[in-house]
């Protein structure tokens, strides 16, 4: 009798527990956006915050938006508004007006680390144009349900290293780090697709203070060995595909500025060839590493002139750095960096046609 | 399983419950460089003072931390062993605040402090209650169960890392007597432990303080990654700036395979299972010193009161400002405790011990 008596008091305390859901709210009463767009109004000096919430069950979505001085001021009005409760936490995309880019992104990133409501590995973009028309812009492109425009940003599905891939955490790294700066995809208003990749926006600390094409954008992904196989790049006598990259650095002092040594080993086959017989390895393999060479050349000296130090030289250069060496990098050191970029292309077949009869 | 690989494994749970949490932040807060040399000087502290203090326990076998200053008279004991106590009640009380604390800043930001407090110190209670063979059973299910999903965890981090973060590599010189690094011994005074459970437990046998001191050698790296690991992803002088460093690396972690889209989650529900080990030794240690030297009455009663007073006091900080004002001062205590009670138990083993000293 004793063992049922205390039975029966465990589980009428276990029952008690069931009425103490302090955080629950129903599935089905949640709205989960995917994309959050954030914009300026320069004459009130507010924020414009919008969101793209799928529906899953007819396949179209929804769009809400916002305007106040700070961003969770923005959603807490659209919560006011909402008849469901708006749950952030699978939002993997956010968009930031050029304008805003331009002013410097340090608030939103801030916000994105410290409130813990967005993840801190939510890729960022920077929209050319409206971002709140963008957002929602209802015209149907192709029949999807409404998620598949962020698999532009996934590395296991559309991306490529044609676009820059920076997330919410290395910004807030870069912006503090006084030796690295970031890089993020410039997007538009899309024809077919609903995005369209212009460019990468290059930042200096929190602001946006340049622009490099995608071809660039390509080489500064290879630089950090973020690559996919793939990527076509077209010299003068043949279409060639990279399908291994791989780089070296070697620091050293040369006469109190830094020197880096920078080897890029690629691996490529041939894709198609101007010459009909005879294909000449030498050749192919000379017109790829001055193709890429001559792109670096010029991506340094832009990045140069910019102080953007986004190939994060002073990270690899860190081995060979004091701490106060290191705090005064991105104004004294990187402006006298020296970069020796080499890169050795191996030309590993010529695909399913001989190279010569 | 035998009582040695059990009280092994709790070893290395317990040490696992302290060194994922408030470590890393210590650590880096010490310096922007260096913070290799810091890690080892507190391991090789710790394995000084562990060894002072299995010569002292080896002398005698079958009597517990009480037992044996106690041959220095009932009121020496009680004045020495006093400020034990005391720290044992504070880690047990501080290490479920601020634990209940970051579940609330992870996955329950509306739920009552007090509701998760519940929880804490209820099932460590259950198994303080029945005594130290149930804490080591439990422990060593435990870490089967959970040690994978830390492994993993620790694993998957790497996504991120960059290895030029490790540099430089110079040491702040007076980084002995920074208060973040006072603070960070918290991680390596979970030793402690093993002066209560000698009453069991015999320390003169060799294989069993081999396995101990191998068990330390395990967990050397373990010091090491998670300290380096939020270092490498971020960089110091970011890394600086976050309350768990260790957490915030983790929420970098992109597995688009994984069913779950946060793997914090893995490890925030793995260390509180480390915590319920290192929180019910706590509560019955206390209790147990407190039944054998200050209050003459049964250990169970002790533990629903230790736990009772803990619970009163845990509930009543009210935000993690005061959680580190205690733990700061806290640290006096925590130095007496690491340093000194192991080279009391030594002085013991030398003078009172029966001439068996340890052979190395």
């Amino acid at each position: 009798m004793k063992r049922w008596t205390k039975a029966f008091i465990a589980m009428t305390t276990m029952l008690m527990a069931l009425t103490g859901c302090w955080d629950s709210k129903p599935v089905d009463k949640r709205l989960l956006p995917l994309i959050m767009g954030v914009d300026l109004d320069e004459e009130k000096n507010t924020y414009i915050v919008s969101l793209r919430i799928p529906d899953p069950l007819s396949g179209s979505f929804y769009s809400a938006h916002a305007e106040a001085y700070t961003f969770s001021e923005a959603l807490d009005r659209m919560r006011m508004n909402e008849e469901r409760s708006i749950d952030l936490l699978h939002v993997s995309l956010v968009l930031v007006s050029e304008a805003l880019a331009k002013k410097g992104i340090e608030d939103i990133t801030q916000y994105i680390m410290r409130a813990r409501e967005l993840k801190s590995k939510v890729t960022l973009a920077v929209v050319r144009g409206n971002v709140a028309k963008l957002i929602s812009d209802q015209s149907k492109k192709r029949k999807e349900s409404s998620t598949e425009m962020l698999d532009l940003f996934n590395t296991s599905a559309g991306w490529t290293p044609n676009i820059a891939l920076t997330h919410a955490w290395e910004v807030y790294r870069d912006i503090l780090s006084p030796t690295a700066d970031i890089v993020l995809p410039i997007i538009n208003k899309g024809t077919e697709t609903m995005f369209q990749m212009e460019g990468s926006a290059l930042f200096h600390n929190d602001r946006m203070v340049g622009f490099i094409s995608s071809d660039e954008t390509m080489l500064y992904n290879l630089f950090h060995g973020r690559f996919i196989s793939g990527i076509v790049e077209v010299t003068e006598s043949a279409s060639l595909q990279i399908v291994d990259a791989n780089v070296k650095n070697q620091t050293s002092w040369e006469g109190g500025s830094p020197k880096i040594k920078s080897t890029m080993e690629l691996k490529a086959i041939v894709l198609e060839a101007k010459a009909k017989n005879v294909l000449d390895n030498r050749i192919l393999k000379r017109e790829l590493e001055q193709l890429l060479e001559k792109r670096f050349q010029l991506l340094f000296i832009k990045i140069k002139q910019e102080h953007s130090d986004i190939l994060m030289t002073g990270v690899i250069f860190r081995k060979k750095l004091t701490q106060s060496q290191i705090d005064e990098w991105e104004n004294q050191l990187f402006p006298k960096l020296v970069i020796d970029f080499r890169t050795v292309v191996d030309i590993r077949n010529t695909g399913d046609i001989k190279m010569r009869e | 399983m035998s009582k040695s690989w059990s009280i092994t494994i709790t070893f290395f749970a317990v040490h696992l419950s302290l060194i994922f949490f408030l470590y890393p932040e210590n650590m880096i807060e010490i310096a922007r460089f260096g913070q290799w040399a810091y890690i080892l000087t507190g391991f090789t502290l710790e394995l000084l003072f562990l060894r002072f203090y299995f010569s002292g326990l080896a002398a005698f076998p079958g009597e517990d931390l009480t037992e044996i200053v106690r041959r220095y008279g009932i009121w020496t004991a009680r004045i020495l062993l006093l400020p034990l106590v005391f720290y044992f009640f504070m880690s047990f009380v501080l290490l479920n605040r601020s634990h209940a604390e970051l579940v609330t800043v992870v996955f329950l930001p509306k739920t009552p402090i007090w509701a998760i407090l519940l929880i804490m110190l209820g099932i460590p209670l259950q198994a303080a209650i029945h005594g130290l063979k149930a804490i080591m059973r439990g422990s060593v299910i435990l870490m089967f169960v959970v040690l994978p999903f830390i492994l993993f965890s620790l694993v998957t981090c790497f996504q991120n890392t960059n290895l030029n973060f490790v540099f430089p590599l110079n040491i702040e010189p007076s980084f002995w007597r920074k208060e973040s690094f006072l603070t960070g011994m918290l991680a390596h005074s979970a030793f402690l432990f093993l002066g209560m459970t000698s009453s069991k437990i015999n320390f003169s046998s060799k294989r069993l303080r081999l396995m101990l001191y191998c068990t330390m050698g395990a967990l050397l790296p373990l010091y090491f990654l998670a300290n380096y690991i939020p270092l490498l992803i971020f960089g110091p002088a970011t890394a600086v700036r976050f309350p768990f460093p260790f957490l915030s690396a983790l929420d970098t972690v992109n597995l688009e395979w994984l069913f779950v889209d946060r793997i914090t989650m893995f490890y925030l529900v793995s260390t509180l299972s480390f915590i319920f080990i290192y929180s019910s030794i706590l509560q019955w240690m206390v209790a147990t010193m407190l039944a054998k030297l200050y209050v003459p009455i049964s250990t169970k009663v002790l533990c629903w009161a230790v736990t009772l007073l803990a619970y009163w006091v845990s509930v009543s900080i009210p935000d993690w400002e005061m959680i580190e004002q205690l733990i700061i001062l806290d640290t006096p205590l925590r130095l007496y405790s690491i340093g000194f009670i192991p080279l009391l138990i030594f002085v013991v083993g030398i003078t009172k011990g029966k001439g068996r000293r340890i052979q190395y």
